[in-house]
């Protein structure tokens, strides 16, 4: 009897184990809970790296390497992104052919609002970004979009980002919609695909700091601060989106767009990871 | 403590009986590994060919119609990987090539591209369909 009265205690032990994992983790809308991710995913990077303060996160893998730091401190004395920079703030104010500017599609003139990308916009039930919210602009005023990944994108998104350095990120998931996109991009975040069988979490998260070949991934808290960054592999600056797709494709997957629905809210849950943390893109990185 | 002895003995129990619950899929990479593609494994009872879907298909004579159908059916499965949002980086490049020698009249080598794809398409697929029950295991629990 005693046996029977242990194990039944045993099972429900476990059963109740099961239902508080659950709850706790949030695999759909209703059980979610975004706050409860972001801290989760900070006491991992703790946990990993405790002697790196969470501001440092920014940094992406500068916060937890010492060698690869020295090097890009030593980038960092001449930017490479400085000519990008003053470039962007060009075409930034530069009008366009009807009088208007970018500074007339933004809050704020469009300076210092960085950290409030992307936002979920409610009445076309959607992620919006940074990029995409320039080439709206654009296009509302009559001239034609720009690619996506480099160029003058990457220079206007760059100059923007420099006026809000220090701010911190704010990502706001207003409702249930809201939280389905932020699901979509945890849930793509965490899947294992392509011929390598890989996810972003395993090389950013039990991958961070861990050699793949002769790199070393960054930690994926702090991942969207940056942007856009001078690749030193690329040899100019590029968007997020360009990343994500270069980071899809060596997973051997076929490879999304860039600014595709599932790339935003790629970006809507890595950067809602990051609130609390300040703008300091543009970046430079190896 | 007798209760803390139980309770570990029935936890040891349950997962000794998940551990050796062994999926067809696993039983047919163990005995792939072991003994290549010309070999035979007992699941639940019956006896099955280590040859994966795709080498079976290939093996078959190469001919137009042959080379046909498995570009056809590598092209459907591809397309449900797509659909899965797991599709393979080359998968849609050996199907090109798979055409191409359709067209050259190269059929064994087309057979040998569509089933390099079909493979790919199959395995994106399983991908999706592991993703949707574990994904959530890899996300870092709140403490």
């Amino acid at each position: 009897m005693n046996i029977i009265k242990s194990t039944l205690l045993g099972l429900s032990v476990a059963a109740a184990s099961q239902m508080a994992m659950a709850a706790t983790t949030g695999a759909t809308v209703a059980t979610v809970d975004p706050e409860a991710d972001r801290i989760a995913l900070q006491e991992y990077m703790k946990n990993r790296f405790p002697d790196t303060p969470m501001s440092e996160y920014v940094n992406g893998i500068y916060a937890v390497d010492a060698a690869s730091r020295a090097q890009w401190e030593e980038i960092e004395e001449f930017p490479p992104y400085e000519l990008d920079l003053e470039k962007g703030e060009e075409l930034f104010n530069t009008p366009f052919a009807n009088g208007k500017g970018y500074a007339d599609c933004f809050e704020n003139g469009g300076i210092g609002i960085r950290q409030n990308f992307p936002y979920w916009n409610d009445e076309r039930k959607t992620v919006v970004t940074l990029e995409m919210a320039i080439n709206e602009c654009r296009m509302t005023n009559g001239e034609k979009p720009l690619g996506w990944k480099k160029g003058a994108i990457a220079e206007i998104s760059a100059y923007m980002a420099y006026t809000s350095r220090g701010n911190e990120f704010a990502i706001e998931i207003p409702n249930d919609e809201a939280k389905a996109a932020y699901l979509d991009g945890k849930k793509f975040f965490y899947s294992k695909r392509g011929q390598l069988n890989l996810s972003c979490a395993d090389c950013h998260l039990t991958g961070t700091n861990r050699l793949v070949r002769a790199d070393l991934p960054s930690p994926a808290l702090g991942h969207t601060t940056h942007f856009p960054v001078v690749r030193s592999k690329w040899g100019n600056i590029g968007t997020l989106h360009r990343r994500y797709e270069g980071c899809h494709r060596d997973s051997r997957s076929e490879y999304l767009k860039p600014q595709s629905e599932t790339f935003r809210n790629l970006e809507y849950f890595q950067t809602y990871m990051s609130n609390g943390l300040i703008v300091n893109g543009p970046g430079a990185r190896k | 403590m007798k209760k803390i002895i139980s309770i570990a003995a029935v936890a040891a129990l349950t997962l000794s009986s998940m551990a050796s619950a062994q999926s067809f899929s696993e039983a047919f990479d163990a005995a792939r590994a072991l003994q290549g593609a010309n070999g035979t494994f007992e699941w639940n009872g019956k006896k099955y060919s280590t040859q994966t879907i795709e080498e079976a298909l290939a093996s078959k004579p190469a001919n137009a119609e042959n080379a046909q159908a498995l570009f056809d059916a590598a092209k459907a499965k591809y397309k449900e990987s797509q659909e899965a949002g797991f599709a393979w980086r080359d998968t849609k490049k050996y199907l090109k090539e798979s055409k191409e020698a359709i067209a050259a009249g190269e059929f064994q080598k087309a057979m040998d591209l569509a089933a390099r794809a079909h493979y790919q398409a199959r395995k994106g697929v399983e991908q999706r369909d592991y993703a949707e029950k574990h994904w959530i295991d890899a996300v870092p629990p709140l403490n």
